[in-house]
């Protein structure tokens, strides 16, 4: 199998961003395949940009964010937690695999955390097959 | 000289338009901000050229509720003026803002995209429907307004319903394959997605042999009857929900003998009456539920008020004014539930009443007309 899975992973600047930043100080090896990107905290994050990214190809969408209590804008992660609740529901109507999305807590000390969550991740996505949007 | 009725050209219709002002009476969103008219925008049109039309935004605030043109004398299309124009934008790279930051826009968009197996029929029953049959029940955007607009409860619709299907002992078909009728859509522009979905719809409808289609929502209805029809000659017949029991209740096969004493009024949607003209058959169905005290408001039928939101795109405070006037004067008629027969007027409603209205509603309820028939069956349940 020679299928490598696209991950987006949706990054909070304090805490998720901070944490992969560590794993790559640390020269923790995690796969490539997650195109990080920076947001300022997950809060900024709604159901459209997710459905956005499933639609331009991506095979799996991470949010990777602070710890529940621990938010730099105080309750941003709460809301990111019900948006995933809710899309999640969403994607399975659509015939999505609910899977395809997920959401971390990773601080920004927890370099590998992330470099595990990463690698779990891709060996999910990897049993899961490409995304049906891929197959069109 | 009058030109012929069925025109769409936008080049003839600025020649019908006589300035009358009709229009600008009637437009609802001219009683609440008195900058935009149809009466105006077809003068921009006359004196400036189709290009300002198109490219100024004003373009997307029209409800096209088709008010405008139940009065116009010269029988002026502007609704369809509109829906061209928009088209005619799009390919130019202007959209209008879906709300709700536009998510219904991109579950739509998805849901053409995609190519898989929706678990659309999840949270209904799976002894109420049928893979196969002559009827098909088509419920629309149902089970993701449920999940998108929680507070809603809009699967209810669904199940009401089916429960009325099943006392009548039909089950009707229905299927993970359907998919969003693309009306939304359309009437944003976006025909190459509209196109997508419709020729989706339209080949599992003729794969699976369907001879009618009953659905839930107004807008449904008019797509699948009248917009389908442009694409591929349909040979089946599409009624709304309303239709269906209004005529099973005059050939004397579904009863209603349980009590439901519930002062109700009835908004007539846009799509189901003004466009559609179905307004006998929700009122024969409420004369028919015993118990049901039915009075109407003061705009009913043709005159109508819309509800303010059109495709989701133009929710704002003049929305809000709109609704305020349509809830108070369900309440003026002594009604304690406001029916509708459009899920989409129902959450438009039930979105304003959940946020912070401007005249106090106690009391008032927004439900589908569906829900007084189930109460209203022998063996329906109570709630």
């Amino acid at each position: 199998m020679d299928y490598e899975p696209d991950i987006l992973g949706l990054a909070c600047n304090w805490c998720g961003y901070a944490g992969a930043d560590q794993a790559g100080m640390n020269k923790l090896q995690y796969p490539a395949n997650i195109k990080l990107m920076r947001v300022m905290c997950l809060g900024r994050i709604d159901t459209t940009l997710v459905l956005e990214a499933f639609r331009k190809k991506f095979d799996g969408v991470m949010l990777v964010g602070c710890h529940i209590g621990d938010c730099h804008y105080v309750s941003g992660n709460k809301n990111a937690v019900l948006v995933v609740e809710r899309l999640k529901s969403i994607l399975s109507i659509l015939g999505v695999e609910p899977q395809r999305l997920r959401i971390e807590e990773v601080s920004g000390g927890e370099g590998p955390k992330f470099a595990v969550v990463t690698k779990e991740f891709t060996a999910e996505l990897k049993e899961l097959g490409p995304s049906p949007l891929r197959q069109v | 000289m009058m030109k012929d009725k069925k025109t769409q050209d936008s080049k003839n219709q600025k020649l019908e338009c006589i300035q009358c002002n009709k229009c600008m009476v009637t437009c609802p969103l001219n009683k609440v901000d008195p900058t935009y008219s149809p009466r105006g925008r077809n003068l921009q049109l006359l004196m400036e050229g189709q290009e300002s039309f198109s490219e100024d935004q004003q373009l997307y605030r029209c409800l096209t509720c088709f008010q405008c043109m139940e009065t116009c004398p010269s029988n002026n299309q502007y609704v369809e003026v509109v829906k061209s124009a928009r088209k005619d934008a799009h390919e130019k790279g202007h959209c209008d803002e879906c709300k709700h930051g536009s998510i219904l826009r991109s579950i739509t968009q998805l849901q053409a995209d995609l190519n898989v197996k929706q678990n659309r029929l999840e949270g209904l029953d799976p002894d109420s429907y049928a893979d196969s049959g002559e009827i098909f029940y088509f419920m629309g955007c149902l089970p993701i307004f449920d999940q998108v607009f929680t507070h809603t409860d809009s699967l209810k619709i669904a199940k009401n319903t089916l429960k009325i299907f099943n006392h009548l002992g039909i089950k009707p078909m229905m299927t993970d394959e359907e998919k969003c009728c693309g009306y939304d859509l359309l009437w944003s522009g976006q025909e190459e997605y509209y196109l997508k979905l419709a020729k989706s719809n339209l080949k599992m409808l003729k794969d699976k042999g369907v001879k009618k289609i009953v659905t839930s929502c107004a807008e449904c209805f008019i797509t699948l009857k009248d917009e389908y029809s442009k694409i591929e000659k349909i040979d089946w017949e599409v009624q709304h929900v309303t239709e269906f029991i209004a005529e099973n209740i005059k050939n004397g096969k579904l009863k209603l003998d349980k009590e439901v004493a519930k002062q109700v009024t009835y908004h007539d949607p846009c799509r189901l009456g003004r466009v559609g003209k179905v307004f006998d058959a929700p009122r024969e169905i409420l004369e028919n539920v015993p118990g049901v005290d039915f009075k109407e408001m003061e705009f009913t039928k043709e005159n109508s008020a819309c509800c303010g939101v059109g495709n989701f795109s133009n929710c704002d405070t003049h929305t809000k004014f709109l609704q305020n006037e349509r809830l108070l004067e369900a309440k003026e008629a002594g009604a304690k539930y406001m029916l509708t027969a459009c899920p989409k007027c129902r959450i438009h409603f039930n979105c304003y009443l959940d946020g912070e209205p401007i005249d106090k509603m106690e009391e008032l309820e927004i439900t589908d007309i569906t829900e007084i028939v189930a109460q209203g069956l022998e063996t329906g349940e109570d709630k």
